[in-house]
């Protein structure tokens, strides 16, 4: 019994360290497997994070985020009163990456007539292996809306958000402004000029994107603002402006001209407060106008000044010291011999005084006076009053006036001078000079923006205030020759039209024989007819100098006749706008009845639209309606109006024949 | 009994930090959860915020347009409104 237990004990020990030989050996196995598998993530984490790490993290970065390029607006152009004369619209632009479009011809031909292109030359740009291209930019809000479902539908076809650059004033001041290219990048005028203050900053936006693509908001979204360009206020007064181009108008139609230039200038420092042209331009269709209407001719433009230039002989005059304002000329009955040429006066006058050649705008007085004063003491006069040189207007390509060397002058070279001939200026170049005579004989620089302010509102540039001006005569010869001035508007001098009951007027008529490079001689039948000049102001206020130009005047060719009625009108709204005019003053004035040019789009001016629609329904699509109500206003119809925000869809269709009694229906959508 | 004792007390002290973990693991979730969540609301927000802009950036050209001097000259003259006449406009010191 003893010995069966014995050996009964004896196996369970022998199995039991079996057992537990076997249960090591099993935990020895799975911890083997447990740790070679921890070593192996371990290796696979090390070989990633590690060896591979720069793939990797590019991967992730390509794969959660993108950059995108973000033009920040450009600055506004503002004018003197704060009014918007340039300002940014957001708009739409439609791009195709043609590698990703399967069917780029049945799409072409869905999408070409909502984008108003030729379905062919779009199947042309759809195909390809192209990775981008531009299908059309600055879309219509009617169009952005109808290509919606497009976009939505085909991946390879999207919008991108861009900025427009609008001049809501339309027509005012539009050579002035210049314009921008479909880039916001300045092409004309000041646009160009102050192109790197206006332009915006170009930024690179990180995004972090999901799994299917949606913007994971970026805490670290900067603030578009302080990129932005800066803000321009201009010297320009947009009611001057409106007034002195209405009557730059009225004076071009009523005297058949093929056009014309008005400028206001504040005589005291240069600030130019209006600059007008005729033809106008609307730099938002900028596209549909000939370019030469682009030109600011005020600025860029050289001609002949003819008698407007006299006023520069009677201060050489003056200032030679050869002469007093009270000293007779004999102006030779009308015809005076120079070499082998003949000086001719539209009158014939016998002896006059210095200031009367100037009432009397006397050639032959002029030609004298110079013969004497000598070329260099002539030439000195007109250097000093800034010919032959830029007037340094901040605005592109202001040639220089031109004024041969003095040396190169012959004695009818000379003579010619004296009356304007021979010299070429530019209109501000003109207008300088003669502001430095109101300003007592001290020249200011012209310019057209006053001050710079960044986005931030921090004003970064100020024009300065001419602190030592240069002086071009004495201020007792400019006094002599503003009296001699103020002669020429009497009754019996050139220019009885400008002026104005009441009050003092100064100023000049110049009629200048244009030159025909055809016929290499000056033109018999057409002139540049003009007056500058200013009225006097109360104590405390500055003059300011308005010149008027009319080219090829075909009623009447003179500047008294043609100019000076433009100038007197233009100058009774000045005095009232700028308070010169004391209450028994004002009850004199009377103000003239020029009506504000026409506004040349079609929601502006219904009746003209009207008549060139006849009876055809408009497409209201993308309007206000505001301006289908101007529009729709000329038909007397009855209207249904459902919705809000702009028009989306319309009945009667556009183009389709107006019955009588139809009734118009909108319906409106903000959602455009 | 002290080693009962002593275990009972770290099978607390381990069901505790049990606890605590699958806490901070919720909790890190749900702001996780939380950030995308208001992240894709803020991205909405600033989507909305931009249409507004544009919106404001239309209407201010719109009324920039409407207040040109021309058009207020035209308006002015359709409601039967003329220049002032002598004595209608006062200046004050």
């Amino acid at each position: 019994m003893k010995r069966t237990l014995k050996r009964t004990l004896k196996r369970t020990g022998h199995e039991a360290r079996e057992e537990r030989r076997r249960l090591q050996l099993r935990i020895g196995l799975v911890a083997g497997v447990v740790v070679f598998s921890l070593v192996a993530v371990v290796a696979r984490a090390y070989f990633l994070q590690v060896v591979r790490h720069d793939y990797y993290l590019a991967c992730q970065q390509q794969q959660r985020s993108s950059n995108i390029l973000v033009h920040c607006d450009r600055g506004e152009i503002r004018a003197a009163d704060g009014g918007q004369l340039a300002i940014n619209v957001k708009g739409r632009a439609l791009y195709a990456e043609p590698r990703r479009i399967k069917d780029g011809r049945s799409l072409a031909r869905e999408i070409a007539p909502i984008l108003e292109l030729e379905a062919s030359a779009l199947e042309q740009r759809l195909s390809g292996e192209r990775g981008f291209v531009w299908l059309k930019r600055s879309l219509a809000p009617a169009q952005v809306k109808a290509l919606q479902p497009w976009c939505e539908k085909e991946p390879g076809l999207a919008f991108l958000e861009e900025s427009q650059r609008v001049y809501p004033n339309r027509e005012l001041a539009g050579q002035v402004l210049g314009f921008t290219n479909i880039d916001c990048q300045g092409q004309e005028g000041l646009e160009v000029y102050y192109e790197k203050f206006l332009k915006g900053q170009q930024l690179y936006l990180e995004l972090e994107h999901d799994a299917r693509r949606q913007v994971v908001d970026s805490s670290e979204y900067p603030e578009f603002e302080h990129y932005k360009g800066k803000n321009i206020y201009l010297t320009i007064d947009r009611q001057l402006q409106a007034w002195a181009e209405a009557e730059l108008e009225r004076a071009v139609s009523e005297s058949r001209g093929r056009g014309g230039v008005a400028l206001i200038m504040n005589a005291a420092d240069g600030a130019i407060l209006a600059m007008a042209q005729n033809p106008r331009f609307n730099p938002n269709s900028k596209l549909k106008n000939n370019p030469s209407l682009w030109r600011n001719r005020a600025v860029v433009d050289l001609m002949e000044p003819g008698s407007t230039f006299k006023v520069f002989t009677l201060v050489a005059a003056l200032e030679s010291g050869l002469f007093k304002i009270d000293d007779l000329i004999d102006c030779e009955e009308g015809k005076y011999k120079v070499g082998r040429r003949t000086i001719h006066d539209t009158h014939e006058y016998g002896k006059l005084r210095l200031d009367e050649v100037l009432k009397y705008s006397s050639n032959i007085g002029c030609s004298k006076i110079v013969s004497r004063v000598g070329a260099e003491g002539f030439a000195e006069v007109l250097h000093n009053f800034g010919f032959g040189s830029r007037s340094g207007i901040d605005y592109p390509h202001e040639p220089s006036s031109r004024l041969r060397p003095w040396r190169r002058w012959r004695a009818i070279d000379l003579c010619n001078l004296a009356f304007g001939q021979g010299v070429s200026v530019t209109p501000i170049q003109l207008v300088a000079a003669y502001a430095a005579l109101a300003n007592g004989g001290c020249r200011v620089q012209p310019h057209l923006v006053s001050r710079i302010v960044s986005s931030a509102g921090w004003t970064v540039y100020e024009h300065p205030c001419p602190s030592a001006p240069q002086r071009a005569c004495s201020s007792a010869v400019a006094r002599q020759v503003d009296q001699a001035l103020a002669l020429v508007v009497e009754d019996d001098g050139t220019a009885p039209q400008a002026r104005i009951p009441g009050f003092r007027v100064a100023g000049k008529t110049g009629t200048a024989q244009k030159y025909d490079f055809v016929e290499k001689s000056y033109s018999h039948s057409d002139y540049w007819a003009s007056f500058v000049g200013y009225v006097d102001p109360p104590e405390g206020q500055s003059r300011k100098v308005v010149y008027v130009l009319v080219d090829e005047p075909r009623s009447s060719i003179y500047g008294g006749m043609v100019a000076a009625p433009a100038f007197q009108r233009l100058n009774r709204r000045l005095v009232s706008y700028l308070n010169y005019a004391s209450k028994a003053e004002f009850a004199k004035l009377e103000m003239p009845e020029t009506e504000e040019p026409a506004v040349k789009d079609a929601a502006a001016q219904p009746s003209e639209a009207l008549q060139q629609t006849a009876n055809l329904m408009p497409d209201f699509t993308g309007q206000t309606i505001r301006d289908a109500l101007a529009l729709v206003g000329g038909y007397r119809r009855s209207l249904k109006i459902s919705g809000q925000g702009r028009i989306v869809a319309q009945k009667p269709a556009a183009g389709t024949l107006l019955a009588p009694g139809l009734d118009f229906v909108f319906q409106l959508s903000s959602e455009i | 009994m002290a080693l009962e004792k002593e275990q009972q007390q770290w099978g607390r002290l381990n069901g505790c930090l049990l606890v605590v973990m699958v806490g901070m693991i919720f909790y890190c979730s749900w702001l996780n959860n939380k950030i995308v969540t208001r992240s894709y609301r803020l991205n909405e927000l600033r989507q909305d915020e931009k249409k507004l802009v544009e919106e404001r950036d239309k209407l201010q050209a719109e009324l920039a347009t409407l207040k040109r001097p021309q058009n207020l000259a035209r308006l002015a003259r359709a409601l039967g409104l003329q220049e002032p006449l002598p004595g209608h406009k006062v200046v004050l010191p």
